[in-house]
């Protein structure tokens, strides 16, 4: 059980880490636009 | 170039300033309507990028919005929009100032949502443990020091918590501390404060902990508000949508009518008495007079009317009014701040933090009872110090987050705000916030009959000829519209679809006489229209006016071999005036007529809408009498009117109704605004209002059946604090949603029937 030592503060550091990786992804516009980015594949000019 | 100053807020994209220092650049976003697919998206901007000058331009579909960038030498914002319009699209600038902020704010609401959930799904992991095993009689598997981790990990998991989630809550109770007020903030931050730091003491020098408990308490309480802010959002957006029509610029006409030339200036910067130029598809920036040109005019977001209005010279527009069809020339008359459209809007604005009676009664009672309940806890936890010293802590914190006055001050807004949008979005105003409650229960509805049960103006109802001749419903509608007399503003309005423009008659020598009626020559023969007196007079023969029009206004038109048309004329009742009365006497209200008008003509109306209870010949101050007397015998009277004469009746009723064509007296004067002139509107507002009052009532009693039940259990300790949180947090949570529930009523659809209004 002492593996749990580590484990605890691991999941925390986890934590944080997907924590502080999603206020950066939106903060980054990231999830601004979603429906034209699939599309723009087919657009006639570059966009 | 016509330079249209006042939209170019100059909001540079990074990328684009590199690119193009030799040249000036302008950007702009704009807002497009009538996208559907990803299709559009891509004619739009294939078309767009054909455009000379443009370094950029991109849609945001979610959004609906656009941004686009432009070297000034080589383009404008009018041609650009003008290219969109041509394609087929809607395209507007948005200003972008006032929801920049709020979108914000949304984010950030959003935000402390989310790291609460967050940190509300990670803490069960170290909680967990501590809920199996009673920690001190362990056998190996959760020792003291692992059970000490857990509870670090779960402090750590809680400080972004309370230090960024919660802050609102802090906030909220800290000035309302420094107001000398208790509002339901204090207790809440207090128990946040008191359980955190209890538990952080409990953490090292061991005890209970309940750090899952102040993470759910502030993500469900975070939850409701959240939801909350969002109906009063939308009641805001729809109020927005009035705002957006305030036009952002306008085209003066600088020295007209000696010449043309226009100057494009911000709209806001209009004086009184301003020629402004219109072009067709452009907002009306000011209220005024049209001085030239004819054109349809969309006021549908001010009337709900959605068929556009016939404008003309001499006719009043309003600002925000979309002019659909031909170019206008309007001399403005109110501007600014001063428009119908902007009073309007401050008057909702100011009616939607307005609260009604019951509620401002519980409000004063709730700052007492959070007061009374924080004494109570610091009782309990005294008492409880001598019984049981240990848990005499959590059990104050359990009385104090236990309580919930959230029906008050979550879901009575709420109910207020979204019963005042929803109405707004179906052309009925609510300037007072009061009258939701009145309009509930009210008992007697007084109804006006001249522009409110019936249209106000006349109309034709009966047309008859006496002697053929060639085209004289074109003789007549010719004579008619050169005059401004209402009975001949309704012939030239009815007989305009028979007009025959091919045939080409020449008018000469018009003229009109007062009381009588007009006179003109036309193709050489001498015609009246007017008066019966006065069309006999041009033949010298007496005119037989048949004995069915005998209760009409009759106008004829004449030549001097004598009568050709006999047109009968009189005030129409609203295509929904009985539909409305048979309605409202079904939900067995008291429906009267009371009128100033003459006896037979007010029964007639009466006996057509199956009022019982009609009183004719009235003057103001008997209705003012009327309305006393029905309000002493404990009735709450809803006065329905339009006009000046209604005045004094609209300012003693519960609720004061005007219509939105009405006379700008009884508007002033009212509590609710039928903006559409529509009576069935009427209708809509009294189901709106009741659900609205019912969904109020019932979360009063709700909160007041929590509590009574909800307090006396945690002073004698049956609750733990997580019960308190998460009983709380629940209620309101339910408070809210009952309150969404009045989104479910179905919103009236219409048939346009009828121009006449």
């Amino acid at each position: 059980m002492d593996i749990l030592y580590l484990l605890i503060p691991l999941s925390l550091v986890l934590v944080f880490a997907i924590g502080g990786l999603f206020w950066w992804a939106i903060n980054n516009r990231q999830f601004d636009e979603l429906d034209h980015q699939g599309q723009r594949i087919l657009d006639d000019v570059d966009g | 170039m016509t330079q249209l100053s006042g939209v170019n807020n100059k909001r540079k994209f990074p990328m684009a300033t590199s690119q193009t220092e030799d040249q000036l650049v302008q950007s702009e976003r704009l807002t497009l309507s009538g996208m559907h697919c990803a299709a559009c998206v891509q004619l739009i901007e294939f078309r767009l990028r054909q455009l000379p000058g443009i370094e950029l331009f991109r849609i945001n579909t979610a959004t609906h919005k656009a941004d686009v960038i432009w070297k000034a030498g080589e383009n404008n914002l009018k041609n650009i929009i003008a290219a969109i319009i041509h394609l087929g699209y809607g395209a507007l600038p948005s200003s972008q100032s006032p929801d920049e902020f709020e979108k914000k704010e949304n984010k950030l609401a959003l935000w402390r949502l989310f790291i609460a959930g967050f940190a509300m799904m990670q803490i069960m992991m170290y909680a967990f443990p501590a809920y199996l095993v009673p920690v001190p009689q362990v056998d190996g598997d959760l020792t003291p020091d692992l059970d000490k981790l857990l509870k670090i990990a779960s402090m750590l998991i809680t400080v972004p918590v309370i230090g960024f989630s919660a802050l609102p809550f802090f906030r909220a109770a800290w000035r309302d501390m420094r107001n000398r007020h208790i509002g339901m903030d204090v207790p809440v931050s207090l128990g946040i404060l008191l359980t955190f730091f209890a538990s952080v003491w409990a953490t090292f020098a061991g005890g209970v902990v309940y750090y899952d408990s102040v993470i759910m308490f502030v993500f469900l309480l975070l939850a409701a508000r959240l939801i909350e802010s969002k109906v009063q959002k939308k009641t805001s957006v729809a109020l927005r949508v009035l705002t957006q029509l305030v036009p952002v610029s306008a085209q003066k006409l600088k020295n007209y009518p000696a010449s043309r030339d226009v100057e494009s200036l911000d709209a806001t910067l209009l004086q009184i008495g301003d020629f402004v130029l219109v072009a067709p598809g452009e907002h009306i920036p000011a209220d005024g007079v049209v001085l030239e040109g004819r054109s349809e005019c969309d006021e549908s977001l001010m009337t709900g009317e959605s068929v556009p209005v016939l404008k003309q010279v001499g006719d009043q527009v309003i600002a925000g009014a979309v002019n659909a069809s031909g170019t206008l020339i309007v001399k403005t008359e109110k501007v600014g701040m001063e428009t119908h459209l902007s009073s309007l809007i401050s008057m909702m604005e100011v009616a939607a933090t307005e609260k009604p009676p019951i509620v401002l009664l519980a409000d004063k009672h709730a700052s007492r009872f959070l007061s009374l309940i924080l004494v109570v806890a610091v009782v309990t936890g005294i008492v409880w110090f001598y019984i049981a010293p240990a848990r005499a802590l959590w059990i104050a914190i359990s009385v104090i987050v236990v309580t919930c006055p959230c029906a008050l001050s979550l879901a009575t807004p709420g109910v207020m705000s979204a019963a005042i949008g929803l109405l707004a979005k179906n052309g009925v105003l609510i300037k007072n916030g009061k009258a939701i409650q009145s309009m509930a229960q009210a008992t007697h509805f007084v109804f006006d009959k001249t522009g409110t049960l019936t249209v106000g103006k006349l109309s034709l109802i009966e047309q008859k000829a006496s002697r053929h001749v060639l085209a004289a419903e074109t003789i007549a509608f010719l004579l008619a519209s050169g005059s401004t007399h209402p009975a001949s503003k309704a012939i030239a309005d009815a007989l305009a679809m028979q007009y025959q423009s091919s045939l080409i008659m020449g008018v000469d020598a018009m003229h009109e006489v007062a009381g009588g009626g007009i006179e003109a020559r036309i193709d050489g023969n001498l015609y009246r229209l007017g008066s019966v007196s006065f069309a006999a007079e041009l033949s010298q023969q007496t005119i037989i006016v048949p004995a069915e029009m005998a209760s009409q206004t009759v106008s004829v038109l004449a030549d001097n071999a004598g009568v050709i048309l006999l047109f009968g004329l009189s005030d129409a009742l609203r295509d929904d005036a009985v539909a409305t009365v048979s309605k409202l006497q079904l939900q067995h209200k008291h429906v009267m007529l009371l009128s100033g008008d003459r006896e037979e003509v007010v029964h007639k109306v009466a006996r057509e809408c199956g009022i019982v209870d009609a009183r004719a010949g009235l003057s103001p101050a008997d209705k003012f009498d009327v309305v006393q007397s029905l309000q002493k015998q404990g009735a709450i009277v809803v006065v329905v009117g339009d006009g000046m004469n209604d005045g004094p009746a609209l300012s003693l009723a519960n609720v004061a109704v005007a219509m939105g064509q009405g006379a700008p007296i009884s508007q002033t004067r009212s509590d609710v605004l039928l903006m559409s002139n529509r009576l069935s509107d009427l209708d809509f507002g009294f189901t709106v209002a009741n659900k609205a009052f019912r969904l109020i009532r019932e979360n009063l009693i709700w909160a007041i059946a929590y509590n009574m039940f909800a307090i006396p259990a945690a002073t004698l300790g049956w609750l733990e604090p997580w019960h308190a949180a998460l009983g709380m947090s629940l209620s309101s949570v339910i408070v809210v949603l009952n309150a969404l529930r009045l989104y479910l009523l179905p919103q009236p659809s219409y048939v346009v029937t009828d121009q006449l209004a």
